[in-house]
């Protein structure tokens, strides 16, 4: 199954990879080192986050805290580093650890107390967002000049980080693929009980998994601060969707069981694409709305076709 | 464990009516506690007055959890109502202008944006099978981008005088809302439990295939659930077009999440099969209260944000304890 699945997997994202070739031919002033380096760049934290999104559905569940939680992380980041920018490593290590809390509480409430992981990662993400606004209630705060630079630093038009990301979602994948525990993950996603019944420690790997969404989440959040370069209370707030529509898109089924990252890498990337795209034409960005709603409307159609013709 | 393999789909329509009833007498008392709490630490709280302005607000919250009510009871979800009352209260506001002339038609044409918004809702899930969380989570999106797309990104427009009537108006000291929301939940309640079309919606949202082996319309029922759920959305936007007298752009957003919470408070499982009106219009009211405690306690839109994100986590919680059915 995973190896049949591989094929179509694989054609899905060399359609994505065609559909960016055909829009850098159609519109090819986004050819230049910078514009690559800025799409790259505007794509990275949806990389993140929907990796995260993607883990989360693949156990048949999903993560809708994501966005309180980037700007959680976000709002801290710029806020700790403005009063104390000597410990800004610490404070970067606080973040990811004030992520890992939330998406393990995420995942406790859903493996172990058992609750609807759309609601509860709803309601979760509800606190955390007034728990974010009570630290900052309008963008403000100042990073570090040294942690901007992660977010600044480029080979030609690759950015570092989309180095990074690249190999951790490659180490992601193998974990996935070649350990008893990455396995077990996708047996969760594919039926549950029979998982739980074969002795696989279900709740404990589904908790980790939250707990890595939400790890990742707060990477994203660290991500954008360190490009903004200060704290912005609501900056999370597009990316629970759009983590969705990448994932979905990059053929991550919303019934569990399968996982692509490397399509949600290039889905990613040919959003962001089309973001920059709808720009340069001096599209309204409130348009942009309609766009991306129909986007997840219409990728998950596929998806739920392409479902449909596999078990029929 | 002790259930079979594919779990969630029992039978389940004999239990809930007792399930709902202890989960409703739970919202009372709540809501009771939460009084009792208002008289201990603000007094100025329980004045007839204050509690009037806040059934006011409640109203509407009222009038479209009914419609969620209805779309859980399928085991659906509505997450785009809080778009289409932000739509009724921009397209009201910037047709009407402040005049009443067009007032029938654009009241007319405001119903059949939520009604027509319902039924591509309702399309989605059933046509083209997409879970409704995400596919009313992308109309939300879609009608987002339409409301801005609409005003260009500003409030806009002025309600006329009969909508602020119906918005801020009183029938002797009974608020106009709460009239509309005291007419509306019960004849939503009276649709939903004593109908041939409402215990459709249950036998639906309990087992799905077995709805349509005894010869429902599975299909058609649904969308007919999300129609009305636009419908009432609708309701409720003429209703919040008119208490704050323009086409604002935030006017639904908390109305997606309130609504859920109210219906789950109120009873109505998640996983669909039951349901309870007038336990969500509770529900509404609970809300209501302990906001509109926080606010009179001068606490901050944050913290208001905190509690209502705990009080959802804590009903869906309630819910599964209180049931004798817990999914798998």
């Amino acid at each position: 199954m995973i190896g049949l699945g591989f094929l179509g997997k694989a054609a899905n994202t060399v359609f994505l990879l065609g559909l960016i070739v055909v829009a850098a031919v159609i519109e090819p002033t986004i050819l230049n080192e910078r514009a690559l380096r800025n799409i790259l760049t505007s794509a990275n934290p949806l990389m993140i986050v929907a990796a995260g999104q993607a883990l989360a559905m693949l156990t048949g569940g999903i993560d809708l805290s994501v966005a309180s939680v980037m700007s959680l992380a976000n709002v801290i980041a710029a806020s700790a580093m403005q009063k104390s920018p000597e410990y800004a490593a610490l404070i970067v290590l606080g973040c990811v650890l004030a992520g890992i809390g939330v998406g393990a509480l995420n995942g406790w409430l859903v493996s172990y107390v058992r609750l609807n992981p759309f609601i509860i990662t709803l309601a979760i993400g509800m606190a955390v967002q007034g728990l974010t606004l009570e630290i900052m209630n309008v963008p403000s705060g100042l990073v570090t000049s040294g942690f901007r630079l992660l977010a600044r630093t480029a080979f030609g038009p690759v950015p570092v980080a989309t180095i990074v990301i690249g190999a951790a979602f490659v180490v992601l994948a193998t974990l996935l693929r070649q350990t008893p525990h990455g396995v077990a993950i996708f047996a969760i996603g594919g039926n549950e009980a029979s998982a739980r019944m074969s002795g696989l420690p279900t709740r404990r790997l589904k908790l980790a998994v939250y707990a890595a969404s939400g790890m990742l989440s707060a990477c994203a959040g660290l991500f954008l601060a360190s490009r903004v370069g200060s704290g912005d209370p609501l900056i999370g707030d597009p990316y629970s969707m759009d983590s969705i529509t990448a994932a979905v898109l990059g053929g991550t089924s919303l019934i569990g069981g399968v996982i692509n990252l490397a399509g949600a890498l290039v889905a990613s990337v040919l959003l962001a694409l089309i973001n920059t795209l709808l720009n340069l034409k001096g599209i309204s960005p409130f348009f942009q709305w309609i766009v991306k709603g129909a986007i997840l409307i219409a990728a998950l159609s596929l998806d739920l076709l392409r479902h449909q013709r596999r078990s029929s | 464990m002790s259930t079979s393999v594919e779990s969630k789909q029992g039978w389940r329509l004999r239990r809930p009516s007792l399930r709902v009833f202890r989960l409703q007498f739970a919202v009372l008392g709540a809501i009771a506690g939460v009084l009792l709490l208002a008289s201990i630490v603000a007094p100025g709280f329980l004045e007839v007055g204050h509690l009037l302005n806040v059934a006011r607000q409640v109203s509407s919250l009222a009038i479209v959890t009914t419609g969620q009510v209805f779309v859980i009871a399928t085991g659906g979800l509505d997450l785009s109502n809080g778009m289409v009352i932000t739509l009724v209260t921009v397209v009201s506001a910037t047709l009407l202008d402040g005049r009443d002339t067009y007032l029938v038609p654009v009241i007319l044409l405001c119903l059949s944006i939520g009604v027509g918004v319902g039924l591509v809702n309702g399309l989605l899930v059933t046509k083209l099978r997409i879970p409704p969380l995400i596919g009313t989570l992308g109309m939300f999106g879609i009608l987002r981008g339409i409301a801005y797309v609409y005003t260009s990104g500003a409030p806009k427009g002025a309600a006329p005088e009969s909508l602020k009537m119906l918005g801020n108006g009183h029938l002797g000291i009974i608020p106009l809302a709460v009239i509309c929301a005291a007419i509306f939940v019960p004849l939503g309640a009276a649709f939903l439990n004593k109908t041939t079309f409402g215990r459709r919606l249950f036998v639906i949202g309990a087992n799905r295939r077995t709805a349509y082996l005894s010869g429902i319309r599975v299909d058609r029922t649904i969308i007919l659930a999300y129609m009305f759920s636009g419908f009432s959305a609708a309701v409720a936007g003429l209703i919040v077009a008119g208490y704050i007298g323009v086409g604002s752009l935030s006017a639904g957003n908390d109305y997606n999440m309130n609504s859920i919470a109210a219906a789950v408070i109120g009873g109505t499982a998640l996983i669909g099969g039951t349901g309870s009106v007038t336990g969500g219009a509770a529900g509404a009211l609970f809300l209501g209260l302990v906001v509109s405690l926080l606010r009179f306690l001068g606490l901050s839109y944050s913290a208001q944000l905190i509690v209502q994100g705990v009080i959802l986590a804590f009903a869906v919680f309630a819910q599964t304890q209180a049931g004798p059915e817990r999914s798998s």
